[in-house]
């Protein structure tokens, strides 16, 4: 017994030790979490049962900024917004990057041009992608009217990001245009995992370039698939900067999306309370949608494999 | 309610915490997002009272001792917001060195970031000796918390002399007003700010017009305007931040300025027949198609692109301090001129304009140089500087003394005389209500609203 129990106990000590020094390398990215993330949150959760107007003093409100925020029309509206921008952003975004990763990696030559093309328009500062598309999409000297006019396209011709019919879309593609390198990146990663010898193994049994996708890659592909497309949805839903430049909401209220009405709640309004209290349960929709995707995610997963 | 103070630090984490909470949900997912942040810390100081800058150094009321600006001895900073005003204060700030040998630094982030760095400033203690104030809603919470010295006991010792009379009543805060600032004048204006409406002669001919319109009603501008159309030139515009403005300006036309001043700090109803009539105005242009880019959704300094640099639009409604734009922009473009907003036909009274003060001069009193802070200010509304301002910006000063009819431009001279045109308020538009102007006519404009469903907004906003 005591001769079982010594190497038990050293074990058992190393095993200690290894999980310190774990800890230990963990603790500076834990540290950093605290004092940027979790702190922040908490102060944050209190900020929303107070009333500050931004220099003032503070003082409790009680669930009073909850109240209004579940009262607020505009904010809940702004939801479907940023639903049509999730679904957009979702569906075409990652349609998109996973052609053109398709595309990226079949190819033998001129990958790194095609790489570096596709993942550009992310590096950009939203503000810049903001202007630049403000003038190509403006109304009467914008680059995309005048380019429909030469081509004697004149009928297609719009003030795109006034026009209601034809604001949220507009923005919709610049998002999409603007982030889509990031979708691109991970999937071509992914595919790059892809082992060739199923596909080849794939090919002898006679499988056409649809079926190789369908039952080789595709299956290899779903952990990736399911981080991008967390990612990607829970991007669109915050998204700010775009809209911000572009149409700051408008025309009304069509372009409207949760993160500006936080935005103007605080800046605008000065009510600091009520917009701390909005992002406590935007913040907590997206929480919950982003556990049920990746539960969706898990589950597709285990069904591929 | 309990009040309490925030340390610094809780409010660096405030800050974060308003941009964390979205946030946190990525983290789920390992992802970061950014997120508007709100800037965090506070004082709770009451407003300082002036005092004579020959006496001794201010005590400023109330003030808890503030980190000292970015200036040395001898030097102040001024924060400005205004570009167009910017080498006009360079110029001065020069002069004043030479005549005092006090250095002022002008800081200028732009218009867009002033209003944040005014916050983070205040927010860390560190105000500028002097600053431009915003829109009263805005610069509340400043006054409340004693960033802003009182002017009034100075301007009632004579200071008062450098502003025709009237003027200052749009900067007065009275006892008992609805956002609860206590009484006083906190800013120094130098600019006079009216609204009218500009036009270019060119389209008026083009689209078979007199080229010097003088619309008496606003039904004969309805008909012009649906002339200018038909002659496929954008017809009128006014930008989307001047939506509340417009509707303001028409409801004169049966309210008396106090019942405007009513309206917005919640006292009177917009469900008044004048606010609807105002609004339904708006309704018979979007019918009539006379709106260029059917939604007043564009920005001012869009629509001042498009009035004065590509000439798209015929008639602008919009403020005098678009005419340094021009000057800066498209210099060459001096033939339009500006006319009054006409009177509504069925009107009871006669109309006057949105309007009042521009570009001003605040002194922090918690800062270590509220004297001399002041006395530069003081000396910024001196005739001297105002004819600078006004020559070199331009702009339409406040000092009568600087007022020169025969160096005034024509286009600023229909600007000039509209100051007794202006309807006095001094509530000032809750953000909230601004923002229901603006979306519930763009709405309206789309058909997606009813007037009556405009006002009901209004009614909403005036309560929040």
């Amino acid at each position: 017994m005591a001769v079982a129990a010594v190497p038990s106990a050293r074990l058992r000590s190393r095993a200690a030790r290894r999980a310190v020094t774990g800890y230990l390398f963990l603790l500076p990215a834990l540290a950093l979490m605290a004092v940027f993330t979790f702190y922040p949150f908490v102060q944050g959760l209190a900020l929303s049962f107070q009333e500050w107007d931004g220099i003032g003093a503070t003082s409790w409100v009680g669930f009073a900024n909850y109240r209004r925020v579940m009262g607020d029309n505009i904010f809940w509206a702004s939801l479907g917004n940023a639903g049509i921008f999730g679904v957009v952003g979702f569906v075409l975004g990652n349609i998109l990057s996973l052609g053109m990763a398709l595309a990226v990696n079949s190819m033998r030559r001129g990958s790194t041009f095609y790489r570096v093309a596709y993942y550009l328009p992310g590096v950009f500062s939203v503000v810049v992608v903001g202007m630049m598309f403000a003038w190509i999409l403006q109304g009467s000297v914008g680059i995309l009217n005048r380019a429909l006019g030469a081509v004697g396209l004149e009928m297609l011709q719009r003030r795109w990001l006034t026009d209601p019919e034809t604001a949220l879309p507009s923005v919709a593609l610049v998002y999409v245009w603007f982030h889509w390198g990031f979708g691109f990146l991970l999937f071509l990663a992914g595919l790059q995992g892809v082992p060739r010898e199923l596909h080849e193994a794939a090919s002898i049994d006679g499988a056409g370039a649809w079926g190789r996708f369908r039952y080789v890659t595709w299956p290899q592909l779903i952990p990736v698939t399911t981080i991008v497309s967390v990612l990607t949805l829970l991007g669109a839903l915050q998204i700010f900067g775009t809209v911000q430049v572009l149409t700051n909401g408008g025309p009304g209220y069509l372009t409207e999306v949760p993160t500006l009405r936080v935005y103007k709640e605080g800046f605008q309004f000065h009510r600091f309370g009520v917009a701390a209290a909005m992002s406590v349960v935007f913040g907590a929709i997206l929480i919950v949608l982003s556990l049920v995707q990746i539960w969706l995610g898990r589950r597709s997963g285990g069904e591929g494999e | 309610m309990k009040a309490s103070r925030l340390s610094r630090r809780s409010l660096l984490g405030r800050a974060l915490g308003v941009a964390a909470l979205p946030a946190l949900a990525s983290l789920v997912a390992a992802c970061g997002s950014s997120q508007p942040a709100a800037p965090a810390a506070k004082s709770d100081a009451k407003p300082a009272e002036s005092k004579p800058a020959e006496t001794k150094p201010a005590a400023p009321a109330a003030a808890a001792p503030a980190a000292p600006a970015k200036a040395g001895a001898g030097e102040l900073v001024y924060l400005n917001q205004s570009r167009g005003q910017l080498k006009a204060m360079e110029a001065l700030a020069e002069r004043y060195q030479q005549q005092t040998g006090t250095k002022v630094t002008i800081d200028s982030p732009g218009p867009t970031d002033y209003p944040q760095k005014l916050q983070a400033a205040a927010n860390a203690g560190n105000m500028p000796d002097a600053y431009y104030a915003i829109g009263a809603a805005d610069m509340a919470p400043y006054y409340k918390a004693g960033w802003a010295l009182n002017l009034k006991p100075e301007l009632d010792k004579g200071w008062n002399k450098n502003w025709s009379p009237g003027l200052l009543d749009f900067v007065e805060f009275k006892d008992g007003n609805p956002a609860a600032i206590p009484a006083g004048i906190y800013q120094a204006p130098w600019e006079v700010n009216t609204f009218a409406t500009m036009y270019n002669p060119a389209h008026f001919k083009k689209a078979g017009l007199d080229e010097k319109p003088n619309p008496q009603t606003t039904a004969e501008l309805f008909e012009m305007l649906k002339k200018i159309k038909a002659a496929n030139i954008g017809p009128f515009v006014v930008g989307n931040t001047y939506i509340p403005w417009i509707i303001e300006s028409l409801a004169s036309n049966w309210l008396k300025d106090e019942e405007i001043d009513a309206a917005r700090a919640g006292k009177a109803p917009y469900n008044a027949e004048p606010w609807k009539n105002a609004i339904q105005y708006l309704v018979e242009m979007r019918d009539a198609d006379v709106i260029f880019n059917k939604t007043l959704n564009q920005t001012n300094p869009d629509l001042e692109k498009a009035f004065f640099n590509v000439q798209e639009v015929a008639v602008f409604w919009g403020s005098v301090v678009s005419v340094p734009v021009q000057v800066t922009t498209a210099p060459d473009f001096t033939a339009y001129s500006a006319f009054p907003l006409p009177k509504m036909p069925n009107g009871t009274i006669a109309p006057r304009a949105y309007g009042g003060t521009g570009k001003n001069g605040v002194v922090n009193a918690k800062g270590p140089k509220v004297d001399e802070s002041l006395k530069y200010i003081k000396w910024l509304t001196e005739k001297e500087q105002e004819v600078t301002f006004m020559e070199m910006v331009p702009l339409v000063p406040t000092n009568p003394a600087a007022l020169d009819p025969a160096k005034i431009s024509p286009q600023l001279s229909t600007f000039a005389g509209m100051i007794d045109k202006v309807y006095k308020v001094t509530t000032p538009m809750k953000g909230p209500l601004v923002e229901a102007f603006m979306k519930g006519v763009q709405g309206m404009l789309l058909k997606e609203k009813t007037v009556d469903q405009v006002i009901a907004d209004l009614e909403t906003a005036q309560k929040g």
